[in-house]
C-alpha cells in the first residue's frame, strides 16, 4: 500500500501529535489535519475546530493502576471535583439518548443549584470556593469548558472516550442528582444543537 | 467509538495471546499513568523481556521510551529524538514562570545539597525541601509563584516535602524520573552553562558537546607565543 | 665588602622572620607539627601575649593565661616558639623571666586558618593585587619588575602542578574535593595578566620573563581544564551541577530574570496533568458527598496528614478553608477558648480543633494557630478546660 519511508514518515507524524498531547493535554486543531492515528477527533459545535484526545485500548487506562496499587499523580480535592464533574454533566448533557460530546451550555447558578440539592440542604457560603476550584481544576485537564467570566460551562473534549456503558452509569447517576433550574445563558446561546455525532473515530488507515 | 478496536496500537496486539496482551496494556498503563516508576516485579509485561519488548514497542508508536530506574523500576518518558524535533519546532507547553520556578526548586533541592556534597546517587531525586522563602526571592509575584506551584504539583513536577517545620516546602515530583538519560544530562548541563557560563566546568561541558566555545585569550597568546620562547 | 655585609645581614633578617613564622609549624625543633590542636595552643599563648601588653610574661603567667589547656602542652609550646624566636627575652639578660612575642607568628596563623577555610584562593588574589600595586608605583624599578613577574610565574606554575598532578593520580572523587583549585580561575588569571601588562609596558626589555609568565598561565588554565573536562566525562547526568561552588547557585537564582531560569529547560518535554474520573469515581464521590452534605463539616483529620501530602484525602484544600472561614467569621482573628465553646461539647470542639491545625500545616492556606500558656477554667462550660489561643488569619 504505502512505501517503506511513508510508513516510517506517517509513524513519526503520529508520535510527534502523541507526545504534544501528553505534554499539552487534548489539542484543539483545524478541522483539515490529517487524521492521527489512535487520537479521537471531537469537534466543537460550531465545526470550526477540532480536538485531538488519546484514547487507549480497553484493558489499558488507568483503571489498570488500583489493581497494582500505583496510583496516579494525586488530584488535589479529588472527591469534590469528581462530584462538580458529575454536577456537570447533569447540567450539560441535556440530550442524554445521544453521545456526551459537545452537550449544551450550563451555567454556574444551576451547578450550584444542584451541588446543594446534592447536599440535601440550602446553599454554604463555602460552596462557591469549594466548586469555582473545581470547575478550574476540570478545565485546567479539559473535562470541562469552564468560561469564569460568563459563568458558563460546558463538557470537556475528553468525554468524547466515554463508552456506551459509561454513558449508562452517567445517566444513571443524572438521574440521582436534583434536576438543575433552566440555564439562563448571558451570552446569545449559538444553540448547541446537539449535532447529530459531529464526532468520528480516527481508525484504519 | 467501539473501544475493541484501536488504529494504532491493534497492529501490535493482534498478534498476542490474550494474556500477553493483558499484561503488556497493564504494564503500558502502570509506566504511562503511575505517579511513581513501577516495581518490575510486580509486572509481567516488564519482567518478561519478550513481553517488555512489546511495551517499548507500543511506547514507541507514541513517541516515548521505557526509561529505567534504580536498576529495579520502570516508568516511561519522552524519547529523546520525538522531545528535540518538537522543542525545535518551538513546542513548550509549560509556561515560563512555571518552568522558572521548577528549575528554583531543582537548584534549591537538587543543585545546591550536590554542591555541598550530601547528595548520593545519580539522578533528580531529593528529600531536601526548597522552602517558598526560597522561591520568594525572584521576579515572580507572590500570586503567579502560587499559581504556578499549584500546576507543577497537578503535574508531578513538583511534591510537597513533608518537612513542615519552616513552612510550606518542595521537593522534586516523580515526573523528573521519567527523563531519559540523555534528558537528565542535558538539564545538568543546561543548568551549568546557565548559571556559570565563564566556569571551566561549562567549558568542559561545551567541549565535549561540541559547542563553540567563547574564546580563552590567555591559553591562545601563549599558544602563540610558544614558539618565540 | 660593605654591600656583601647588607646582604648578609639582610639574610639574617629574612632567617629570623621565616624561623618565626615556621615556629608555629613545628612541633619541636626541627619537625612539623602534626596535631592541629597545638596551632589552637600556640594561637593561646600569642592571645595571651596580646592582652599582656608591653610588660610581657613568663611562662607560668602564660600557662596561667592559657589555663583551658594542660600545663605541660603550654610550657612545651612555650619553649618551641622560643626556640624559633617567635617568643624572646624582654631583655637579653641570664635572669629575666618575662617574655614577649613577635607579630609574625600570628599572622601567619591567621593565614593558615583562613586558607584551610578558604583554599588559599583569596590570598593569591590579595597577592596579586599587591604585585599589581608595586609594579604600579612610580618608584618602582626593572628589578622589582621583575621579581614580580617570577614570583607570579612560580605560583601558577606550582598551581597548575598541582592541579595537573591530581588530574593524572587521583580518583574522581579526590578530584572533586579539590575542584576550588580550578574555581575562580578566570579572575586570578586576569589579575596575572594586568601585572603582567604593566610590567611588559613599563620595561619592554623583561618580555622574556613576561614570556615566562604567559607560559605558566597557560599551564595553569590547561590544567584547570583538563580537571574540569575529567571531572564532568565522569560525573554521570546530575553529579557535575556538585562542582560548582553553591555561592554560583545562589547568585543565579537570586539574580536571574525568570526567562533565564525557564531557559534552563530549553529542549525538555513534561507530561501535562491528566487526571482520570471514571464514572465510577463520580458515582462514588457523589454517594458520599450525599450521605456528609447533611453533616456540619468534614471528618476531623489527624494532623499527620500532612507527612503524606500528596495522598488524595489529605489535600482538600478547599473544606479547609471553608472551616476556617466559618469559624473566623470575617474577623481577622478568634480566641480559640471562644471556638471551644462555641462547638458545645468536647467531641465537636476536638473535631474543629483538627480542622483549624491542619488548615495551619496546609502549605496553601494563610493561617496559623498560636497557642499561649494560659488556660481558662470553667465548671459550666461544655468544655471547661481549654488552654488559651488565637487562631488568626497569617500574613505572608
Amino acid at each position: 500500500m504505502s512505501t517503506p519511508s511513508e510508513a516510517v514518515e506517517r509513524r513519526l507524524y503520529n508520535a510527534l501529535w502523541w507526545a504534544k498531547v501528553q505534554s499539552a493535554g487534548p489539542l484543539e486543531v483545524e478541522p483539515d489535519t490529517p487524521a492521527v492515528a489512535g487520537l479521537t477527533r471531537a469537534a466543537e459545535p460550531d465545526g470550526s475546530t477540532v480536538w485531538l484526545v488519546p484514547t487507549m485500548p480497553s484493558g489499558a487506562g488507568h483503571a489498570v493502576l488500583d489493581e497494582l496499587g500505583t496510583p496516579p499523580v494525586a488530584v488535589e480535592q479529588p472527591n469534590e471535583t469528581a462530584r462538580v464533574l458529575a454536577i456537570v454533566v447533569a447540567c450539560c448533557w441535556t440530550d442524554r439518548s445521544g453521545s456526551a460530546w459537545p452537550g449544551a451550555i450550563g451555567t454556574l447558578t444551576q451547578v450550584r443549584a444542584v451541588y446543594a440539592g446534592m447536599r440535601g440542604r440550602a446553599e454554604q457560603s463555602s460552596d462557591l470556593t469549594l466548586i469555582i476550584g473545581s470547575l478550574r481544576r476540570l478545565h485546567a485537564t479539559h473535562w470541562i469548558r469552564w468560561n469564569e467570566k460568563a459563568g458558563e460551562v460546558r463538557l470537556g473534549p475528553r468525554v468524547i472516550n466515554w463508552t456506551p456503558a459509561d454513558q449508562a452509569t452517567l445517566r444513571d447517576l443524572c438521574r440521582h442528582l436534583p434536576d438543575p433550574p433552566p440555564a439562563i445563558l448571558s451570552t446569545t446561546p449559538d444553540t448547541p444543537t446537539s449535532d447529530p455525532l459531529p464526532t468520528s473515530e480516527v481508525g484504519d488507515e | 467509538m467501539s473501544e475493541s478496536q484501536h488504529a494504532l496500537f491493534d497492529p501490535l496486539l493482534q498478534d498476542l495471546s490474550d494474556r500477553a496482551r493483558d499484561e503488556v496494556l497493564a504494564a503500558f498503563s502502570a509506566v504511562q499513568y503511575a505517579a511513581h516508576p513501577v516495581a518490575e516485579v510486580q509486572l509481567a509485561g516488564l519482567r518478561d523481556v519478550t513481553l517488555r519488548r512489546q511495551v517499548q514497542k507500543m511506547l514507541k508508536l507514541i513517541g516515548r521510551v521505557l526509561v529505567q530506574v534504580d536498576g529495579t523500576h520502570w516508568t516511561s518518558g519522552y524519547s529523546d529524538d520525538i522531545a528535540a524535533a518538537l522543542t525545535a519546532q518551538g513546542w513548550q507547553p509549560l509556561s515560563v514562570v512555571d518552568r522558572a520556578v521548577l528549575v528554583l526548586v531543582l537548584i534549591h533541592s537538587v543543585a545546591i545539597p550536590r554542591s555541598e556534597g550530601i547528595l548520593t546517587g545519580d539522578s533528580w531525586k531529593s528529600a531536601r525541601p526548597t522552602t517558598v522563602d526560597e522561591l520568594r526571592t525572584t521576579k515572580i509575584s507572590g500570586e503567579e509563584r502560587r499559581l504556578a506551584l499549584q500546576r507543577l504539583r497537578a503535574a508531578g513536577l513538583i511534591q510537597l516535602s513533608g518537612d513542615h517545620s519552616g513552612g510550606p516546602s518542595y521537593i522534586p515530583g516523580p515526573q523528573l524520573q521519567r527523563l531519559t538519560p540523555a534528558a537528565r544530562r542535558r538539564l545538568q548541563d543546561q543548568l551549568i552553562l546557565a548559571a556559570a557560563p565563564a566556569s571551566p566546568i561549562a567549558e568542559a561541558i561545551r567541549a565535549r558537546n561540541g559547542t563553540a566555545t567563547p574564546l580563552d585569550d590567555a591559553s591562545s597568546s601563549a599558544e602563540q607565543e610558544e614558539g618565540v620562547a | 665588602m660593605d654591600a656583601t655585609l647588607l646582604d648578609a645581614e639582610a639574610e639574617a633578617a629574612v632567617l629570623r622572620v621565616y624561623r618565626q613564622v615556621f615556629a608555629v609549624l613545628a612541633r619541636e625543633a626541627g619537625a612539623m607539627i602534626v596535631d592541629p590542636e597545638l596551632l589552637d595552643a600556640d594561637q593561646a599563648i600569642l592571645d595571651a601575649f596580646a592582652e599582656a601588653g608591653s610588660d610581657g610574661l613568663t611562662v607560668e603567667q602564660a600557662t596561667l593565661a592559657c589555663r583551658g589547656y594542660p600545663h605541660d602542652v603550654i610550657v612545651r609550646r612555650f619553649e618551641v616558639l622560643r626556640q624559633y624566636g617567635a617568643i624572646t627575652k624582654l631583655v637579653d639578660r641570664p635572669n629575666e623571666l618575662r617574655h614577649r612575642a613577635a607579630f609574625a607568628p600570628y599572622v601567619m596563623l591567621m593565614f593558615l586558618k583562613r586558607m584551610s577555610v578558604q583554599g588559599g584562593q583569596g590570598e593569591l588574589h590579595q597577592l596579586l593585587t599587591l604585585e599589581a600595586h608595586s609594579v604600579s608605583d612610580p618608584s618602582a624599578t626593572e628589578d622589582q619588575g621583575l621579581a614580580s613577574i617570577e614570583r607570579l610565574t612560580k605560583v601558577f606554575r606550582l598551581l597548575g602542578n598541582e592541579l595537573a598532578i591530581l588530574v593524572a593520580t587521583s580518583t574522581t572523587p579526590q578530584l572533586r574535593e579539590n575542584a576550588q583549585l580550578a574555581w575562580g580561575n578566570e579572575r586570578l588569571i586576569e589579575q596575572a595578566e594586568k601585572v603582567h601588562r604593566i610590567v611588559l609596558e613599563r620595561w619592554p626589555t623583561l618580555h622574556r620573563a613576561c614570556t615566562s609568565l604567559r607560559m605558566s598561565l597557560a599551564a595553569y588554565a590547561d590544567a584547570v581544564q583538563l580537571a574540569a573536562g575529567r571531572l564532568v566525562e565522569r560525573a554521570g547526568t546530575t553529579r557535575a551541577l556538585g562542582l560548582l561552588p553553591i555561592e554560583t547557585w545562589v547568585t543565579f537564582t537570586r539574580g536571574s530574570e525568570p526567562d533565564v531560569l525557564a531557559a534552563v529547560l530549553d529542549g525538555l518535554l513534561f507530561d501535562a496533568a491528566a487526571p482520570d474520573f471514571s464514572p465510577q469515581t463520580m458515582v462514588e464521590a457523589v454517594e458520599t458527598g450525599r450521605r456528609s452534605g447533611t453533616a456540619r463539616m468534614a471528618p476531623p483529620r489527624p494532623t499527620a496528614d500532612v507527612d503524606a501530602p500528596e495522598s488524595a484525602a489529605a489535600t482538600d484544600r478547599e473544606e479547609l478553608r471553608a472551616e476556617a472561614e466559618r469559624v473566623l467569621a470575617e474577623r481577622p482573628s478568634v480566641d480559640i477558648v471562644e471556638v471551644v465553646d462555641d462547638a458545645g461539647d468536647w467531641v465537636t470542639a476536638r473535631r474543629v480543633l483538627a480542622e483549624l491545625t491542619a488548615a495551619h500545616l496546609h502549605d496553601e492556606l494563610d493561617y496559623e494557630l498560636v497557642w499561649s500558656d494560659g488556660m481558662r477554667i470553667d465548671p459550666t462550660a461544655g468544655t471547661p478546660w481549654a488552654t488559651e489561643g488565637v487562631f488568626r488569619r497569617a500574613s505572608r
